[in-house]
Parts: C-alpha cells; structure tokens; sequence
C-alpha cells in the first residue's frame, strides 16, 4: 500500500527516480517514516528490522537534530558474511532533512559471486538496472554526470533524481565498473 | 593560502558530503581543493567513509591525504581501485598504498 501516510517497504520494491526507492517515498514525513519503520521492527532489545523480502537489518544508526536533518542506516544484521574489505558498508541508508525524507540509499555489500550476494537490495529501475550492474546499462537512458568531489554519477534531468556510484572513478578509466550504491534523491542537479 | 582566492563550489542538489574550493591565484598550481569529512557512524556514509583532502593541480594531477585507516579505496573484485594520476598521501606526508591484508594504507 501507498499513500502519503502509509507505504510497505520492500527489498524488491522498484528503483523510481525522483521518487521512492524500496519503497520509501521522498518526501514523506520523519514522523510516517518513523510509524511505517515500527511496523517491521522484530526485536527492539536488539534493534532488529526484517522488511518485506529483506534479510534481518541491524539498524545501526538512527538520530534527528532540532531541525529535522539526519537518518537512519541499516545494515546486515549477520555481517559475519560481509567480506572483511567491506565491513562497515551499509545495506540501506534514508537521508532526512527538514523532517522529510529527502533521499534513499541502497548499497552493495559483497563482491560478485560471495554469499552476502543473496541479501543485497533487490529491486530494479525500469530497465532491469540496480546493484550489480554495469554503470554503462544506464546510458541508453539517461547521460551520467561524473562528480569527482563525490565520485558518484548523476542522471540527467528528463531521467530524474538517481545518484549512482561505481568504483569512485569515470567511466573512461574503468568502463566495466559495476553499480556499488544507488541512491534516489528530489529532483535532478541545477 | 599564499594569497589565493578560495570559492567554494556548491551542488543544488547532492546526497554527498564534500566541500570543495575552486582556486585562483596560487602560486603552488593548485586548482582546487576538496575536504570530505568522515562519515563512519553517520546515516549516511560517502564512497570513502574516512576522511581525506584532496589537491587537484593544473597540470590534471592530484593528491589525496588520506586517513590511512578509515579511508576505504573502491574494489574491483577485491582488488582497489586508485584515481587516475593520483597520489596518496599519509597525514605524514609519506606515500601510502593499500594493503587488503592488513586492511590500512601502508607507506610504500
């Protein structure tokens, strides 16, 4: 179900640019996304979500200050399976600001073929694009925009707000970079 | 900074974090100058987690001072993934590379 005051998230929800990811959509209230958040909480001593088709999540981090800005970030609630070079690496990360949603990550946690593989975000764009697919899928779609400060591409504006990184590099130097995070954000670069 | 001019370069719209000055007039031939703070414990964590500066020289080449044990490189199947022309730096000044066995960048 969708709707301003309510939405199920799902590790198999589409990826819509400028709009939702898992899910959750941009824009929503902190005080919704707080009350939709509960109802997947499974143990609150240990701070243990599972949401529709998702592995177990830690939430690791959660705070907002006076004015509404910070988050939450998720991460595998068994990391013992994350490879040592990747621990750390979250599995879903929501961006508040000013009390409302402003942006959602999802991140890749593995390297191809490992078994922490099977408990990454699951959902596509339209496309059939999401974690684990080459950068260069998206040009057919959209032009990237490479930001060498955050090393992350941006879509253009017709395409929406997706924020997509690789390995931190332009694509000139490494066309074969696979997608490592995702991220749907309000609109689209100035 | 040897009587540079530092303007800051702002994003409408970015989920990111780093600062970074356009620079005009520096005798060192810097371009530019980035500073991403560390991001490990927060919400949201950028590419590198760690923190780390960044130069960009006129002549394209770069510099990273990086947090040798926060800062974490991209992988391609393991393997890390370093900037083009790049070097990296310790706070010490000494040039580091990554060691996947110990997990830090080391001095080379």
């Amino acid at each position: 179900m969708t709707s301003s005051n309510d939405f199920s998230i799902s590790w198999l929800a589409p990826i819509v640019p400028s709009v939702s990811l898992a899910g959750i959509p941009l824009d929503v209230s902190a005080e919704v996304l707080e009350r939709v958040l509960l109802k997947y909480l499974v143990d609150a001593s240990s701070l243990l979500y599972k949401f529709e088709n998702s592995p177990d999540l830690l939430l690791r981090t959660h705070g907002l200050d006076e004015l509404g800005n910070g988050g939450y970030s998720f991460s595998l609630f068994n990391d013992a399976i994350i490879n040592g070079l990747l621990k750390g690496t979250p599995a879903l990360s929501i961006m508040v600001r000013v009390g409302k949603v402003y942006a959602v990550k999802v991140y890749d946690f593995s390297f191809s073929g490992e078994f922490a593989r099977e408990f990454v975000y699951k959902g596509f764009l339209p496309a059939g694009i999401g974690l684990g697919s080459l950068v260069s899928d998206l040009l057919p779609f959209t032009s990237l925009e490479f930001d060498s400060a955050e090393e992350w591409f941006y879509t253009d504006q017709s395409y929406g707000g997706l924020e997509v990184t690789g390995w931190g590099v332009p694509l000139e130097d490494h066309p074969d970079q696979v997608v490592t995070a995702l991220c749907v954000i309000s609109g689209a670069i100035a | 900074m040897d009587g540079a001019t530092l303007t800051p370069k702002v994003r409408a719209s970015s989920s990111g974090n780093a600062q970074v000055y356009t620079v005009e007039g520096s005798t060192t031939g810097i371009k530019e100058i980035q500073y991403s703070p560390s991001t490990i414990g927060d919400d949201v964590l950028s590419t590198h987690k760690g923190e780390y500066y960044k130069l960009t020289y006129a002549d394209g080449s770069k510099v990273k001072v990086v947090d040798p044990v926060a800062y974490r490189p991209t992988f391609s199947s393991g393997s890390p993934i370093y900037d083009a022309n790049t070097k990296y730096l310790n706070p010490q000044g000494q040039k580091v590379v990554f060691n996947s066995s110990t997990n830090t960048w080391v001095p080379e």
